[in-house]
């Protein structure tokens, strides 16, 4: 249960980075969101519920076996997003190939000119 | 200049002078010591610190403790009877609703509003009760199914038994 609970939040905040997170300075370096006033958190009406499965398989470098997992969820929600994207330009007849998170509306509406 | 006020907090009423620039949050937390209710950005975004006014959920870091003059407030202090767990809290402890904790008071708050007026709420309709609130570590999965946990154990009260005592 903990750490199936660790990967839905993995998993949460790696589709918030893909779709709406990131630091934003100006030509100064200086923060542009810096609070929550500015800055684009996943909300609950962001997300589905979410499936996951594990496949289980020892560390070989500890005599316990354990390794962490709640990384694990955050590493694959980005690419599994934005490759998503892609593929629904691609199916739209727009052959992007490259796109930088995150993928907020301006950024694939930009994509697609 | 400080102004009386007078605020009936999870069924204790209170008396006190405050300064009228006193945010409801902070008078909870250090006038009254009610540090369960959290603060999270002061700025109306993140629903930590959502708490019950007059029976709805407010944010009190948006509301001056002088506007609370004559009011019944509820924070998460108030949500337990007698030792017993509320349903919603009892529903975070059994589907694994929190994490770090800290948007747990503000996302009980909420969800106890929504259950006083929707009984049985959809998931849709739970998502769009707590889109004000801000959860970094569950991914709201959980917290969604302790809401709904919290729905199903109140519209049955007695019909279904935690794991606990079941086990008990
Ligand atoms: S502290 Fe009130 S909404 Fe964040
Ligand atoms: S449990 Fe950590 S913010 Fe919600």
């Amino acid at each position: 249960m903990i750490v199936e609970g660790q990967i839905h939040g993995g998993v949460a905040q790696g589709v918030g980075q893909a779709l709406f997170e990131g630091a934003e300075y100006d030509e100064n370096g200086q923060l542009t969101n810096a609070s929550y006033m500015d800055y684009c958190m996943p909300r609950a009406d962001d997300f589905p519920m979410f499936e996951t499965g594990s496949q289980v398989t020892p560390c070989p470098h500890n005599p316990l076996g354990v390794k962490g997992a709640g990384e694990a969820g955050t590493i694959g929600s980005p690419p599994a997003v934005v490759n998503a994207v892609l593929d629904a330009l691609w199916s739209g007849g727009h052959k992007v190939k490259d796109i930088r998170m995150p993928l907020t509306s301006e950024r694939v509406w930009r994509a697609m000119q | 200049m400080s102004t009386k006020i007078t605020v009936t907090v999870n069924g204790a009423k209170h008396i006190d002078k405050v300064e009228p620039r006193l945010l409801l949050v902070y008078y909870l937390r250090d006038v009254l010591k009610l540090t369960g209710t959290h603060v999270g950005c002061d700025t109306s975004s993140c629903g930590a610190c959502t708490i019950l006014v007059d029976g709805k959920a407010t944010k009190s870091c948006t509301m001056l403790a002088v506007q609370a003059d004559k009011c019944k407030i509820t924070t998460i202090e108030g949500m337990a009877t007698n030792g017993e767990l509320h349903p919603l809290q009892e529903g975070f402890n059994q589907c694994h609703g929190l994490q770090c904790g800290f948007c747990t008071p503000g996302m009980i708050m909420t969800a106890a509003d929504l259950l006083k007026n929707n009984k049985k709420p959809s998931e849709e309709q739970i998502r769009a009760a707590l889109e004000g609130n801000f959860c970094r570590c569950t991914g709201y999965h959980n917290i969604v199914k302790a809401v709904q946990y919290a729905a199903d154990k109140m519209s049955a009260p007695r019909a279904r038994k935690t794991k606990k005592e079941a086990a008990l």
